[in-house]
C-alpha cells in the first residue's frame, strides 16, 4: 500500500482584498508520486503549492506534510519546512551567474542559516553532479554551461537537500514540445532517483502522461 | 563577467564621489598642520613693510621674493638690541629650480637643524643641500651645482655660480628639505653684488683694460670672471659695497623670553620701513582664508555627493528591481526576508567600504606623492 506523503481537509485559502478564493475539502498525494497540477492561468495552482510548500497559510483546514500541520507552524518553522524538505524548479532556472556552478547546487544550505555545509553535503553535490554530467564544471559560471546543463542543475539544485517533495512550476512553459519532453524525462529520472515527490505546475497537455496524478485545480477554485 | 563589471563601475563611481572630499580634507590638514608648525617655529619675523602673507611665506617657505629688501645695517641694528637670536635671509635665487637660501650659521641653530653629511655652509661658495633637494638632484658632497640664471635676455645680469655641496642636511619635514644653503656672502654673489675675477695689476695685458692710473685699474668685459669659488680664487672675490649696504630679504629672530620678542616687536612697529610680523598670527589668517575655502568646497561638495548618492540610490534601486526574481526564488527556497535583506545590503555596505577604502587611499597616496602640490599652494 502505497504511503500518503500530504494530506489535504477542507482546506480554504483566500487571499487578502482578492475575489479569488481555493476550496479544497479532500486531497491526498502519495510519497514518491508525480503529481501534475493543471488549469487555467489564474486558478491557483502556483497557490496550491505555494500552500503544500508552506510559502502561504490556509484560511481554514489542515495541510499535513510527513503528518506534520504546517497550520500549525509559524513562518520561520514553515520556511525551515521548506528548505529542509521542498526543492523548487523554476521556470527560468533562477540560477544565480556571479556563483560557481558548485555554489549554486549548494546554495540552498548557503542560504539557511540553519543548514550546514558538511562534507556529506558536498559528496551529495560531487554524487549530484556526476548524475546530470556537469561534475568537470564545478568551478564554472552557469553562463558557461549550456542550456540544457543550466537546466540539469537546476534540478540537482533542487534536489541537493535531499527534499521529500519538488515542486516544479512550469518547468517547460518557454520550451517547445521536444525539449519540453527531455525537461520533464529528466526532471522525472532525477526525482525518482532521490525518491522525491515531484509536483509539477503545467499548462502542457503533451506531458500529462508522464504523471501517475493530474489534479485540475480548476476544481477547486471560484473567484465571486 | 556582468556583475564584476557593473560592481567595478559602482566602486569606481563611489570612489571618486568620496575621493575629492578626502583628498581636500587631508590635504588642507596637512597644509595646516605643516604651515602652522613652521610659523610656531618661527616667533618674529622682520621684514620689508608690505604684503604681510608674502613676506611670512617668503622667509618661512623661501617661495616668491620680497618686492623691497633690507640692509646688513638693519639687521646688524636688531641683532645689537641683543634681546634674542637674529638670523638674516637672502632669498629669491634658485639653483636646479631649488630655492637658495643665504643665510648665517645661526639658521641652523635656531632652527635646530643638524647635517646628515659634511658641515654647514661656512665659506663663500660652500653649499648645504636640504634632505629632499639632495635625494632629487643625486647630489653627493664635493658635487657642485650651477645657480639659475636669473634672465637670460638680460647680458649684464650676473654669471651662475658653481656651488660646492659641503653637506646634507637631516631630513626636518619642512621647507628646509627642499633648499639650499648658503652663506650671505655667496647669495650676494649670486646677486652680483660680489664677484671674482683674474686679478688687476701692473702685469695685466693692455686689451683688458678700460683705464689705468695710479690709483686704479679699469678692466674691460673681457676680463676672466670666476663662476667658480674655490681656494685658489676665493681670495680674490670681494663686493663693490659697504657690507653694511648689502641687502638682507628678511630676519627672523628667535627672542630670548616672551617680552624680549615683545618689546623688539614694539620698538618696530611704528618704523619707517621696516614691519615686525608674528609668523604664527600671520599663518592663521591665511589659514582663516583656506579654511573658508574649503568650506566652500565642502559644500560644492556636499551637493556633488548628494547628487551622487541620490543617483547611486535611482541605480542600486534598480538593480533591486531586476533582480526581485532573485530575491522571490531565494525566499522560496527558504531563505528569510531578513537574510535577503542583508544580503543585499552587504553587497551595498561591502561597495561602500571599498569605495571609501580606495578613495582615501587615494587621498592619502595624492597627499603623500604631492608634496610638491602642496608647496606649489604656497
Amino acid at each position: 500500500m502505497t504511503e500518503s506523503l500530504i494530506q489535504i481537509k477542507n482546506l480554504k485559502f483566500r487571499y487578502d482584498k482578492s475575489n479569488f478564493s481555493l476550496n479544497v475539502p479532500e486531497l491526498s498525494i502519495n510519497k514518491q508520486s508525480r503529481v501534475a497540477l493543471i488549469g487555467k492561468s489564474g486558478c491557483g495552482k502556483t497557490t496550491l503549492a505555494h500552500l503544500i510548500a508552506g510559502i502561504l497559510k490556509p484560511t481554514e483546514g489542515s495541510i499535513l506534510v510527513s503528518e506534520k500541520d504546517l497550520c500549525s507552524l509559524n513562518e520561520s518553522e514553515r520556511r525551515e519546512h521548506r528548505a529542509l524538505n521542498v526543492g523548487f524548479i523554476f521556470q527560468e532556472f533562477e540560477l544565480l551567474n556571479y556563483l560557481r556552478v558548485k555554489e549554486n547546487l549548494l546554495l540552498p544550505f548557503m542560504i539557511n542559516r540553519k543548514m550546514e555545509i558538511t562534507n556529506e553535503c558536498q559528496a551529495r553535490a560531487h554524487s549530484l553532479a556526476e548524475s546530470i554530467g556537469i561534475s568537470d564544471k564545478l568551478n564554472q559560471y552557469p553562463e558557461q554551461l549550456s542550456g540544457g546543463e543550466r537546466q540539469r542543475l537546476a534540478i540537482a539544485r533542487a534536489l541537493i537537500t535531499d527534499p521529500a517533495i519538488v515542486i516544479a512550476d512550469e518547468p517547460t512553459g518557454n520550451l517547445d514540445n521536444e525539449t519540453a519532453l527531455t525537461v520533464m524525462q529528466e526532471t522525472l529520472k532525477q526525482t525518482t532517483e532521490t525518491g522525491a515527490t515531484l509536483i509539477t505546475i503545467t499548462h502542457d497537455k503533451t506531458l500529462l502522461n508522464l504523471f501517475e496524478t493530474t489534479i485540475n485545480v480548476g476544481d477547486f477554485s471560484k473567484t465571486d | 563577467m556582468f556583475h564584476k563589471v557593473k560592481s567595478a563601475i559602482q566602486i569606481a563611481a563611489l570612489t571618486l564621489t568620496f575621493f575629492l572630499p578626502f583628498a581636500t580634507a587631508i590635504m588642507v590638514k596637512h597644509f595646516s598642520t605643516s604651515i602652522t608648525e613652521r610659523g610656531k617655529n618661527t616667533p618674529l619675523l622682520f621684514g620689508p613693510k608690505g604684503d604681510r602673507f608674502d613676506l611670512t611665506i617668503s622667509t618661512l617657505f623661501f617661495r616668491g621674493d620680497p618686492l623691497s629688501q633690507l640692509s646688513m645695517a638693519d639687521f646688524q641694528l636688531l641683532d645689537e638690541e641683543k634681546r634674542g637670536l637674529a638670523v638674516p635671509l637672502s632669498l629669491g635665487f634658485t639653483a636646479r629650480k631649488f630655492p637658495v637660501v643665504g643665510t648665517t650659521v645661526d639658521y641652523f641653530i635656531a632652527r635646530n637643524i643638524v647635517t646628515k653629511a659634511g658641515t654647514v655652509p661656512l665659506t663663500l661658495g660652500d653649499a648645504v643641500l636640504g634632505n629632499e633637494c639632495a635625494t632629487t638632484l643625486n647630489a653627493q658632497i664635493g658635487d657642485h651645482i650651477l645657480t639659475d640664471q636669473v634672465n637670460l635676455y638680460d647680458l649684464s645680469a650676473s654669471y651662475p655660480l658653481k656651488l660646492k655641496v659641503v653637506g646634507i642636511l637631516d631630513q626636518t619635514k619642512s621647507a628646509d628639505d627642499n633648499a639650499i644653503f648658503t652663506s650671505m656672502g655667496t647669495a650676494w654673489v649670486i646677486s652680483g653684488l660680489g664677484h671674482g675675477h683674474e686679478p688687476l695689476n701692473e702685469e695685466t695685458a693692455n686689451d683688458k683694460l678700460l683705464g689705468k692710473t695710479e690709483k686704479q685699474i679699469t678692466a674691460n668685459a673681457s676680463i676672466e670672471q670666476f663662476i667658480e669659488i674655490n681656494k685658489t680664487n676665493i681670495n680674490e672675490f670681494h663686493f663693490h659695497s659697504d657690507l653694511a649696504r648689502l641687502p638682507v630679504s628678511s630676519i627672523i629672530v628667535f627672542p630670548k623670553s616672551p617680552k624680549d620678542g615683545t618689546i623688539l616687536k614694539a620698538k618696530y612697529l611704528k618704523h619707517q620701513k621696516i614691519q615686525p610680523l608674528e609668523p604664527n598670527k600671520v599663518i592663521d589668517e591665511l589659514l582663516d582664508v583656506v579654511i573658508r575655502l574649503k568650506r566652500l568646497f565642502d559644500s560644492s561638495y556636499a551637493i556633488t555627493s548628494l547628487a551622487s548618492v541620490l543617483f547611486l540610490t535611482v541605480l542600486i534601486l534598480l538593480s533591486l528591481q531586476t533582480r526581485k526574481r532573485e530575491s522571490k526564488a531565494l525566499f522560496l527556497m527558504g531563505c528569510s526576508r531578513g537574510t535577503i535583506c542583508m544580503l543585499f545590503s552587504a553587497e551595498i555596505i561591502i561597495l561602500c567600504i571599498f569605495s571609501t577604502l580606495f578613495a582615501l587611499v587615494g587621498a592619502y597616496a595624492l597627499t603623500f606623492l604631492g608634496s610638491d602640490i602642496l608647496q606649489l599652494l604656497l
